[in-house]
């Protein structure tokens, strides 16, 4: 009989972009069990609203994560508007949703880029970072900044985007399509990557139900449920289906936010089109009285953003739970009885956010 | 513009595992479950979602010595985790678990740093 073995994987090593712990019981090359330990990264940052106007804590928010701080920031908002009966302006909906969704697309690129480096396909790697650099750049140039935006706030958006900047936008997608065809094609037909990928970590609808999973990893399953069903933002006045795959595997999951990208930029050109005149925010009075559980569709899967307010300027709690938090169980399902090479394709195939994670 | 409606129903510590069971036979997913400390009492909260509808099932107990709580981890595997969040990060304690890191699932300074032992 073999002998069984625990290997530290993490929370340093070379395809984790942040730290987290897993120890795997192997025996020869196969994985027996994953025992998780996180909380390398925690800031206290829920704890932070206690301390601080809430309006101020939106910066707070956004800084959760640095990869889709945007949506943070924007769930954070959302909340406090619901709890506060304030109506967002029109235009302030559909910038929302622009930024949104350029934040998704900026988040799938460079996870699509760390998850062909994890399988080797280093230049693969590189041209989606590339392209990932030109969605930064509008985001630079709309908002100041290239990843914490900054533009969001209970009420609406600080900022405007004038509609010679919405054409560029859309020009510069227009012009970003013909490349990730080429990147994507190169994806879905190279055996090689299907060989690493099909049959990797298969989890059935029912299994990801019982698990928990959300995002492009439940989608991958086969569940047909995206949180911008739900209609905020200025997504219920947009043409929008979720992208979903069936085959439940790490390619599959793969395929669905490759999906997302083409979708998003869709999206972008939906809301530039639509997009009505008018003021971008609604002047907020008073204190937060009250609760709401808010859920958004981030780039790897559903947040919620929990907040109970005693109508003082400082919040009494927020909760944020993060779908990388949800993921976890499907990672910990589909880690025992892999290969030890495949560990850290089965990681980055859900997507792992770490910082937003521990807060 | 209402984001969406949701059903926030306080209940007994007693019946929980009967109200999470019926969540579980109706194909319900749980969305998370999280606690706040308001005073000197602990909210736990229950989130499913069953076809895009939420609803939030919450339960109070003392922040001191609180009850053990049953673990519907048997109904949603992922239960699991959060219960050991909780149970690490407030000193929670659940019956029957069906994985128990036993304290080890998040590395931690204080021992429940979200509810500290006075």
């Amino acid at each position: 009989m073999s002998e069984r073995k625990i290997i530290p994987f993490g929370p340093q090593h070379p395809v984790l972009p942040e730290p987290i712990h897993l120890n795997l019981v192997v025996e020869d090359e196969k994985v027996v069990e994953a025992i998780p330990y996180i909380g390398y990264i925690h800031r206290g940052l829920e704890k932070l609203v206690e301390k601080k106007d809430f309006m101020e804590c939106v910066m707070v928010a956004e800084r959760i994560c640095g990869i889709c701080s945007f949506i943070h920031g924007q769930g954070y908002s959302q909340v406090v508007e619901e709890i506060m009966g304030i109506e967002v302006p029109a235009r302030g909906r559909y910038l929302r949703t622009i930024w949104a969704e350029l934040s998704r697309l900026h988040s799938h690129l460079l996870w699509f880029g760390l998850f062909a480096d994890a399988f080797g396909f280093e230049s693969l790697f590189m041209h989606c970072w590339r392209l990932r650099e030109k969605i930064l750049a509008l985001i630079e140039e709309t908002t100041g900044g290239r990843v914490i935006f900054g533009v969001c706030r209970p009420g609406g958006v600080k900022r405007d985007i004038s509609p010679e900047t919405l054409n560029k936008i859309v020009n510069v997608l227009a012009g970003m399509e013909g490349e990730l065809t080429d990147i994507i094609g190169t994806f879905t037909a190279d055996t090689t990557v299907k060989t690493r990928l099909c049959g990797v970590g298969v989890v059935s609808a029912e299994e990801m139900v019982a698990l928990g999973g959300v995002g492009p990893t439940m989608r991958a399953s086969g569940i047909n449920r995206d949180l911008r069903q739900l209609g905020y933002a200025a997504y219920g006045e947009l043409d929008f289906k979720p992208c979903v795959a069936t085959e439940g595997d790490a390619y599959a999951r793969a395929k669905v936010r490759l999906l997302e990208i083409f979708q998003s930029i869709d999206l972008i050109k939906q809301a530039v089109k639509q997009i009505p005149d008018g003021p971008i925010e609604t002047k907020v009075t008073g204190m937060p009285n009250g609760e709401y559980f808010g859920r958004l569709q981030h780039p790897p899967g559903e947040v919620i953003y929990y907040l109970t307010a005693n109508g003082t300027k400082f919040s009494q709690r927020m909760r944020v739970r993060t779908p990388t938090f949800a993921n976890l169980a499907v990672l910990l399902k589909t880690l025992p009885g892999a290969d030890l090479a495949d560990v850290p394709i089965l990681v980055l195939a859900i997507d792992p956010c770490v910082s937003c994670t521990e807060r | 513009m209402a984001w969406e409606n949701q059903d926030l129903q306080n209940i007994e510590l007693s019946e929980l595992k009967a109200k999470v069971q019926a969540m579980h036979a109706a194909k319900a997913r749980l969305v998370q479950i999280g606690a706040t400390k308001v005073d000197e009492q602990i909210e736990i909260n229950y989130s499913f979602d069953q076809d895009m509808h939420f609803t939030n099932f919450r339960v109070t107990v003392a922040a001191s010595n609180p009850p053990e709580i049953a673990s519907v981890s048997s109904f949603y595997l992922a239960a699991a985790l959060y219960e050991n969040e909780l149970q690490d990060l407030y000193g929670l304690k659940f019956s029957g678990l069906v994985l128990n890191y036993e304290g080890k699932f998040y590395k931690k300074a204080a021992a429940t740093p979200f509810n500290p032992v006075k």
